[in-house]
């Protein structure tokens, strides 16, 4: 039956599952992350990024180990499906579909903001509706097109950012434009300022773990997915401290604190005509970027879900052309835009987070029990995530505070996420429940590892 | 005409192009494959 095609083309090398990790996330260097300097000082920014960037680290690794022997597409969803059942799964899926449709918004509403930076009059409604069109055109069209459309223009926002360094001439002391001691204000909160960063520290990995989705569209998913999604890591771990370094160095921490495109004001900075346009090339693109990369996760879980019967099996179909989730991808664009047109972005964007921060913790649980229904030598892994369980308490303890710093200012979002999820797993109970066969659900992963140890 | 303006038509005039041949391919392909959709239900319920 042509409905039961699966997502399995397998054409994707390292260079896209890195462009969809980065892709996803590099818009976090550009606006967003900046808060944690009105929250925790400068020093208290670096050190929550930092620390949240060891979270994510310990995210990588375990979803490289996990993925990498998973036999279907559907990222942690997948996961989630195989190691801990049915409900788990349902939720792990719909977070990962409204973290990324979410993100999706924000981006498209921020080229909107920032085109109207170039004239006030400018309607950016148009803007915003193309943007999103046009990118959700091509993720229906094809997987390979669209990840190399995310490898071209993520590679060019990099650049954008390194060019930015480099035209500060830092490697000079003599005239070296970077002025850290006058423009920073160290710790003025204390370690509660970092607690309270956390959140915001988090925008600069927020979506890396997305490359998982991708497993099995890959040409060798042992090789491409630690490979695209280590080398994707180290990229915005370099990129967010360079973010860092040239933002605070040239921008004074109060004006920063509050700046809605942190580099582009540093680039104005410069005073440098070609990377003022090379910041908002950078800035467009990173945005466009992020945006492309999540239709293509958020389709992927979507899809999965309805495929397993958790939702109407109607988003399931593959298209017979272009072998995409194409229902999935029509759904999810009116969505996205409902939540864009709310214009309520911070609202959005800490919903996204929440849901991603209990994401990370459902992956932390995942791997503790992959590790003991299979443990290592019983079934063949692809990659094998060192150090366990370190990885996992880490995460666990590390997303349990980034709640709780969330907590301090978003605490009735927090209650209200909670209310959200609480309520789609009464109706997963009531109304879906029944349409799983449970035995054909485990069968695969059974099939392929063998009966667990548990 | 301010360019502005202009690059605002532009951006409607595309956002129709690109709606329009998305939305002609979606409908070509339900329609195509009306049969197999009809055989696709794995379980009889409605909801499904």
């Amino acid at each position: 039956m042509k409905s039961d095609k699966k997502l399995s083309d397998r054409i994707l090398g390292p260079m896209h599952v890195w462009a969809l990790g980065v892709g996803i996330v590099l818009v976090g260097e550009f606006m967003g992350w900046n808060f944690t300097i009105a929250r925790g000082g400068s020093i208290g920014s670096i050190i929550a990024v930092w620390t949240m960037a060891i979270m994510y680290i310990a995210i990588v690794m375990m979803t490289n180990e996990m993925s990498s022997v998973m036999p279907e597409s559907g990222g942690q969803y997948t996961m989630a499906k195989f190691l801990l059942g049915p409900l788990a799964a349902f939720n792990v899926g719909l977070m990962a579909v409204l973290e990324y449709a979410m993100l999706e918004a924000a981006d498209v509403v921020v080229v909107g903001d920032i085109l109207k930076s170039l004239n006030p009059d400018l309607n950016v409604l148009p803007f915003i509706m193309l943007s999103l069109v046009f990118l959700t055109w091509m993720n229906y069209r094809g997987v390979y097109a669209t990840l190399t459309l995310n490898f071209i223009i993520t590679a060019i926002a990099f650049i954008s950012v390194l060019l930015l360094l480099f035209s500060t001439s830092f490697y000079d002391p003599r005239v070296t434009m970077i002025k850290l001691g006058q423009m920073t204000n160290g710790l003025p909160y204390g370690y509660l300022g970092v607690l309270a960063a956390m959140q915001f520290a988090v925008w600069f990995f927020l979506g890396i773990e997305g490359t998982a989705m991708a497993t099995t569209e890959c040409r060798s998913a042992e090789r491409s997915m630690p490979l695209g999604s280590i080398l994707g890591l180290l990229t915005l771990l370099i990129g967010a401290t360079v973010t860092w370094y040239v933002c605070s160095g040239l921008i004074d921490a109060e004006t920063l604190g509050v700046s809605p495109y942190p580099l582009y004001e540093a680039a104005v900075a410069t005073g440098k005509l070609y990377v003022v346009i090379a910041l908002f090339v950078g800035t467009l693109l990173s945005c466009l970027a992020s945006a492309n990369g999540c239709i293509n996760d958020a389709s992927r879980a979507w899809s999965a879900l309805s495929r397993d019967g958790m939702l109407p099996d109607v988003f399931a179909r593959i298209h017979p052309r272009y072998n995409t989730p194409y229902r999935s991808i029509l759904f999810l664009m009116p969505i996205s835009l409902a939540f864009a047109f709310t214009g309520m972005l911070d609202q959005i964007i800490t919903f996204s987070i929440f849901s991603a921060l209990l994401i990370y913790i459902l992956t932390a649980i995942m791997m503790l029990r992959f590790r003991k229904m299979y443990p290592l030598k019983t079934i063949s892994r692809g990659y094998i995530a060192p150090i366990h369980p370190i990885p996992a308490i880490i995460t666990i303890v590390l997303a349990c505070a980034a709640l709780i710093g969330m907590s301090f200012t978003y605490g009735v979002n927090i209650l209200l996420g909670i209310l959200f999820y609480s309520l789609a797993s009464v109706w997963f109970i009531k109304r879906r429940y029944k349409f799983i066969n449970k035995s054909d659900f485990f069968n695969k992963g059974i099939e392929k590892w063998g009966m667990p140890n548990i | 005409m301010n360019i502005f303006i202009l690059s605002n038509y532009v951006a409607w005039i595309l956002t129709a192009v690109i709606t329009a041949s998305l939305l002609s391919d979606f409908i070509k392909n339900e329609f195509l494959r009306k049969k197999d959709a009809l055989s696709d239900r794995r379980y009889p319920d409605e909801e499904r």
